[in-house]
């Protein structure tokens, strides 16, 4: 327990199953305080589930969840203490106004008189909310509610934020904002985040984990993780010369240097050529100085594409479906046992 | 308990911002009306052995099976639906908390409607100052009676909306719940007839249970301890029933 308690959740081989269908399976992964992190995870991984098991609204087959140290099955009534909740699809009560709905949501998070007021003005504030407080929910747009679970789930100051897709169905200037708004958090609160706009987990979280059919499949910071799954990495550049030798020219400033594409740009005499390559700061530099030295070559541009999160998650999750199909013996009390697409958990409970 | 009148409070409130309250609020009124109506209607006519107040609360139960499920088929199943449920539980308050609020807020517009009723009788007292219309025994009587089983109604209307997600099924369960208590039993006296008195037991538990003997001792002053009893019991049941059923169906 001692150790447990520099995480603000610690996750011990948590199992969930809903009937035949195995939700999760020995989940383990831990946040240090003040710690961002991103929860990733195709339909039906089972991120929202885990997220559920952490809140304590359902309760594990098997494994332990601590939020602060304190064991969530046991303790239900403390951790809710300790955590803010935005649930996916963020449900609302959409006859109250704004600023009633924090009120209410404050008195049942004990909070009362001058703290209250004065911490619904500043997440008002914070979120943006002022000039809404006194409309109704129910008129609100989807940015509005979204900034308005935030807001609730940040009320009551609490050292834990679970969000389940804080970012679905907005704009690009309402993730913007809700962006900045969990940046605001960082060092203060742990928050642990459930979101498919992978750019935007991999700007706001310090770290990711990605699930796949309610496994972990990789858990790190994006550059670990794109230095796990992909070490490779393409570079672009803008040339002009001699195009009969220069491959040959790449090849001598790194013989796994390869050309993927090599198109002329209209109007000019330059070519753009793309090439793969190890993910190596070096070889950048390599190219600029070999084709500097080079007289019949003239270099005019040079850029590095790095693996982006959404090409990490693709192969993580990827990757795990392989091992799955290579485990025939692990399979045996899967309920996926086919490669058949599973029914997520979230479509089974709603049938 | 300490955040069972935040919870009250906000569950006045949404029962107050409901259409469904002002529907089930109008029809009441309208049957009470018409039911008062008819029994000055039979005074008019010809004499009769009892109190108006007497006829009147006799026949309180008749909106019970519709008021009740529009009062309550919202409360837990609506709230379950749109998962305002689970957003609430993550909070430091507990399904007895959450249940309870819900169900004294549905009980007290219970009994502000049927203390509306109260308006009949003076109304008519007001344009024929007759002592008989206010009889106190009865009115006391009968309307303590509708406090005490109004626990019970709105309890199993709390039940019925806390085991489905459907305020349409929740209602439904609730309408057949209540039709089945107020008047199963007089179909069921009716079927067992002759052989009553060889099932002695059954014969005396229905009697214990039937609510429209419960009401007639009652609005004559006739306050027993005994139904009193079987309604505190029997809510304390169905409200326990509907915790366990938000606890395990989250």
């Amino acid at each position: 327990m001692e150790d447990s308690v520099e995480y603000s959740i610690e996750v011990q081989n948590l199992t969930k199953q809903f009937g035949r269908i195995t939700a999760i399976q020995d989940i383990s992964f831990s946040l240090k305080k003040g710690e961002i992190v991103g929860f990733l995870g195709p339909n039906g991984a089972g991120k929202s589930t885990t997220m559920k098991i952490l809140t304590g609204l359902i309760s594990a087959n098997s494994g332990c969840a601590y939020i602060c140290g304190i064991p969530v099955a046991t303790h239900p009534e403390e951790i809710k203490r300790k955590i803010g909740y935005m649930p996916e699809n963020n449900p609302l009560p959409v006859d109250m106004r704004v600023g009633e709905y924090l009120k209410f949501r404050g008195k049942i998070k004990e909070m009362s008189g001058r703290k209250l007021r004065k911490r619904i003005e500043y997440v008002l504030e914070l979120c943006d909310l002022t000039r809404a407080r006194k409309r109704v929910i129910a008129g609100l747009s989807k940015g509005y509610r979204q900034r308005i679970g935030i807001a609730e789930a940040i009320l009551s100051e609490p050292e834990v934020i679970i969000m389940d897709e804080p970012t679905i169905g907005l704009d690009p200037h309402q993730i913007l904002k809700i962006r900045d708004l969990i940046e605001t958090l960082r060092g203060r609160m742990s928050v642990i985040i459930s979101s498919h706009i992978l750019p935007e987990i991999e700007l706001t979280c310090d770290r990711v984990i990605i699930i796949n059919r309610g496994f972990v499949v990789a858990s790190g910071t994006p550059s670990e993780l794109r230095a796990e799954f992909l070490s490779e990495c393409s570079y672009r550049m803008e040339v002009a010369g001699d195009f009969e030798s220069i491959d040959t020219q790449i090849k001598s400033v790194s013989p796994e240097l390869s050309i993927i594409s090599n198109e002329p740009i209209q109007g000019t005499a330059m070519h753009r050529v793309t090439l793969g390559g190890p993910a190596e700061k070096e070889i950048g530099e390599k190219l600029i100085n070999h084709f500097s030295g080079l007289p019949n070559f003239t270099l005019r541009s040079l850029h590095s594409t790095e693996a982006t999160l959404e090409d990490i998650f693709l192969a993580a999750t990827k990757r795990s479906w392989e091992v799955l199909a290579d485990q025939p013996e692990r399979l045996t009390d899967q309920p996926f046992q086919n490669d058949e697409p599973v029914a997520t958990v979230e479509e089974e409970k709603e049938d | 308990m300490k955040h069972f009148f935040t919870l009250l409070k906000h569950e006045l409130r949404t029962i107050l911002l409901s259409p469904a309250t002002y529907l089930a609020a109008f029809f009441f009124l309208i049957i009470m009306g018409l039911v008062y109506q008819f029994v000055l209607e039979g005074y008019n006519k010809e004499p009769q052995e009892m109190l108006p107040a007497n006829i009147f609360l006799n026949a309180f139960y008749i909106p019970v099976v519709f008021l009740v499920p529009l009062l309550t088929m919202r409360s837990i199943a609506e709230e379950r639906r749109q998962g305002l449920m689970d957003s609430l539980l993550t909070t430091p308050i507990t399904s007895i908390e959450l249940v309870a609020s819900k169900f004294f807020a549905a009980y007290l517009l219970y009994v502000g409607l049927y203390g509306l009723t109260l308006a009949f009788p003076a109304i008519t007292y007001y344009f024929f100052p007759d002592d008989r219309i206010l009889d106190k025994a009865s009115l006391i009587g009968g309307y303590s009676f509708i406090c005490i089983s109004g626990l019970l109604f709105t309890s199993i209307g709390i039940l019925a909306s806390s085991v489905t997600r459907s305020q349409l099924i929740a209602g439904i369960f609730s309408f057949t719940l209540l039709f089945g208590l107020l008047f199963g039993e007089n179909a069921l006296g009716g079927i067992a007839g002759d052989y009553m008195d060889r099932f002695f037991l059954i014969g005396s538990f229905l009697d214990y249970i039937q609510i429209s003997g419960h009401v007639e001792d009652f609005s004559r002053g006739v306050i027993d301890t005994r139904p009193i009893i079987f309604y505190l019991s029997s809510t304390m049941v169905m409200l326990s029933i509907a915790v366990l059923a938000v606890d395990h169906k989250r």
